[in-house]
């Protein structure tokens, strides 16, 4: 875009008065600031500091770039997000009954220690109502007693998974089935004593069984 | 394997608040170990389990002892063991520390080896004892 100047004009250039003249400059803002700062900064010699010393008038603010921030990646999965990917889905084929033995062994110790059902006396009975409903079923052997439908009844296997309107059993001829919690009664059995389950009012999700207050319903029987 | 709270009222009966909670979650994490130990294809009732122990601690606000809270992957809930369900990696470009990877999600945790970290947990001496609760 630009081209040097042609030699025969920079020849003549100091007649041109085209040369650089930083000596003017520098004279005129001598004189400025000795006409124009206080006598007490003068003596400290604040205006050789001051010449050094410079504004930008224009384009003064830095224009940042403004990056598109990644979005973070989430640490956690949705509740929808396990869903569609089917994290807690047992697979029905291929499973054992004995396999889930195991299961119900650690089960049976984990009652053990919660309610010492081997020396239960009938007068401690609400103690240990009140413990099971707050307990975890998984792994103990459930049998459906009652319910609307006439297939369900008699169905008895170990508790695999308990959601909040399913039990899933696996049973004796290792198939897996789901049954709901509606309509239906469970029983399952410590020591000498058998426990019902009504599922009509055992409808809460498992881990929210924990910290929800029960009240007394009447049942209905059907 | 938790850590209660101490907070019972005589010293000898050994009570204490949300017992019965934590036997269950006691409970619920052998219970995925030992799901995890018999079907290492199956692992949806291992991640099952951990999911509910989650929950509970989270609604009764109970805190998991880091040993137990660091050996399941967040993301997917499953139990990470090494060469099972996760791999295990040192590297030390920037600053030394341990990958653990799950192979189920691909999530990752970092732990770094500083000297001067120490958990909480690992100090006996900041815990409350019975006396000063009271």
């Amino acid at each position: 875009m630009t081209s040097p100047l042609p030699d025969h004009v920079i020849k003549h250039s100091a007649e041109l008065g085209l040369e650089k003249n930083w000596s003017v400059k520098k004279d005129f803002v001598d004189a400025f600031l000795k006409r124009h700062l206080p006598k007490g900064r003068l003596l400290k010699g604040e205006d050789e500091e001051i010449q050094t010393k410079y504004l930008m008038l224009d384009n003064t603010g830095v224009n940042k770039v403004t990056g598109k921030k990644r979005p973070r990646k989430k640490k956690t999965l949705s509740t929808r997000e396990c869903r569609n990917l089917k994290i807690f889905k047992v697979e029905k084929e291929g499973q054992t009954y004995d396999s889930y033995l195991p299961l119900n062994h650690l089960w049976l110790k984990y009652m053990e220690e919660l309610t010492n059902f081997n020396s239960f006396t009938p007068s401690k009975m609400s103690n240990v109502q009140q413990r099971l409903l707050k307990a975890d079923l998984h792994g103990s052997i459930l049998t459906v007693q009652k319910s609307k439908c006439p297939s369900y009844v008699g169905v008895t296997g170990i508790l695999l998974q308990e959601t909040r309107n399913t039990f899933l059993l696996i049973t004796k001829e290792n198939k897996v089935k789901y049954i709901p919690k509606q309509q239906s009664v469970f029983t399952f059995t410590l020591g000498s004593y058998q426990f019902t389950i009504y599922g009509n009012n055992f409808r809460v999700r498992s881990s929210e069984r924990a910290v929800r207050k029960f009240k007394s319903k009447a049942t209905v029987d059907f | 394997m938790c850590l209660p709270k101490q907070m019972g009222k005589s010293k000898d009966d050994g009570n204490f608040a949300n017992k019965e909670a934590y036997q269950r979650i006691n409970f619920l994490y052998q219970a995925a170990y030992l799901s995890l130990t018999r079907s290492p294809a199956d692992l949806s009732l291992c991640k099952f389990y951990i999911n509910i122990m989650k929950t509970i601690a989270k609604r009764l606000v109970l805190r998991l002892h880091p040993s137990m809270k660091r050996n399941f992957c967040r993301r997917c809930c499953v139990l990470l063991v090494p060469g099972v369900s996760a791999t295990v990696r040192t590297t030390g470009k920037r600053e030394k520390h341990t990958v653990i990877t799950c192979l189920e999600c691909k999530n990752i945790k970092r732990y770094l080896w500083r000297e001067s970290h120490k958990l909480w947990a690992d100090h006996p001496e900041l815990w409350l004892k019975r006396e000063e609760c009271i």
